[in-house]
């Protein structure tokens, strides 16, 4: 499921160079923060047979991939020709991406697992060892939903500018999400051009006064610790 | 949650909101709130959310009300048990995630930036 405010906009380039064989959906106002308590991407959760959730909202790194998939695929937006000089925002933020921490070979191995063994599997959770392990919610950051989907819908609506003061609000009440936050900065002009564009997510270098956020991503990032960035899996 | 027009249809918002109505009340997994006036046919979604202690936030000019999810037992979850969820794909079809009942779903939240 992709989230994002500016839906097919946004998310078709991508769908449509995995070519997936599973229902690719269109998550436009991020329910599954509101409904499952997702505040990172990736994540995953995982439902049972009966529809039952056996893992709630957690971070999922990508499988390693060793060999070429969808080589007869072109991207459909491939950076064609890359600047010639990497934009030192750029290599500073990779330079922090480097950092954050994963481990995708237990993560998969977990899954694999549990699609073998089912409700047997030691990483099938209890009830309400799934409802204690979502994310905390208290009376503010159900305040911090509400204005989050408000900001969306008025950005959508073309409205940005009061989306932005909304997106702040949502920030302020639910500090630990990194999607409320991504989303709104990949929603500025970054003043670049190509599919990097939406990952500037912070000052333009030619106007940085008019950043409209306290935060953005570099900056963050660096405040709470890239190794902080995603949270560890817990067996 | 994001609605257009405050008054619903109550069966619409039942399966939106995951919230039932009952004679003990409006109920979500254990929890059940005792309501004077029962909802009829359609429910006033910013006052059946001021009943049910979920927050409102609204933009008059837009037409948009957005409520908040509840915050009883201080979870995301307040039950296992996955709740209603219907998205469109691509085409713009929507897709109800209870279709794969019987199959084991990994739902995968991803984002283009």
């Amino acid at each position: 499921m992709g989230l994002d405010t500016l839906g097919a906009e946004g998310c078709r380039p991508y769908i449509e160079a995995a070519q997936p064989e599973h229902p690719a959906l269109l998550d436009q106002h991020h329910v599954l923060a509101e409904k499952f308590g997702v505040i990172n991407i990736p994540s995953a959760i995982w439902i049972d047979e009966q529809g039952m959730i056996v893992r709630p909202a957690e971070a999922a790194p990508a499988p390693l991939v060793t060999t070429d998939v969808h080589t007869d695929t072109q991207a459909p937006e491939p950076a064609a020709e890359p600047p010639p000089v990497m934009p030192e925002r750029f290599m500073q933020m990779m330079g922090e991406a480097a950092k954050i921490q994963s481990d995708p070979e237990n993560y998969h191995a977990a899954l694999r697992d549990w699609v073998q063994h089912g409700a047997a599997s030691r990483y099938a959770l209890s009830p309400e060892q799934v409802i204690t392990r979502s994310r905390p919610r208290d009376a503010d950051k159900s305040l911090g939903h509400a204005h989050f989907e408000l900001a969306s819908a008025l950005e959508l609506a073309g409205a940005h500018e009061r989306a932005v003061e909304h997106f702040k609000q949502a920030h302020a009440l639910v500090p630990e999400s990194w999607t409320f936050r991504r989303q709104a900065w990949s929603l500025e002009d970054s003043g670049i051009e190509g599919p990097l564009a939406r990952f500037w997510q912070g000052p333009r270098d030619d106007d940085p006064e008019a950043w409209p956020y306290a935060g953005d991503w570099l900056s963050d990032v660096q405040a709470e610790g890239a190794e902080n960035y995603s949270e560890p899996w817990q067996p | 949650m994001l609605w257009r027009n405050k008054l619903v249809d109550t069966q619409v918002f039942e399966k939106e909101t995951g919230w039932q109505f009952k004679p003990e009340g409006a109920c979500k997994g254990e929890v059940c709130i005792p309501l004077s006036n029962p909802p009829g046919d359609q429910v006033d979604v910013v006052k059946i959310a001021g009943q049910l202690g979920l927050p409102v936030v609204s933009d008059e000019t837009h037409s948009l009300i957005a409520v908040g999810p509840e915050a009883i037992g201080a979870r995301a979850l307040t039950t296992a048990a996955a709740p209603h969820l219907q998205l469109p794909d691509l085409s713009g079809a929507p897709f109800d995630l209870a279709s794969l009942r019987g199959n084991k779903v990994v739902v995968y939240a991803w984002a283009p930036y």
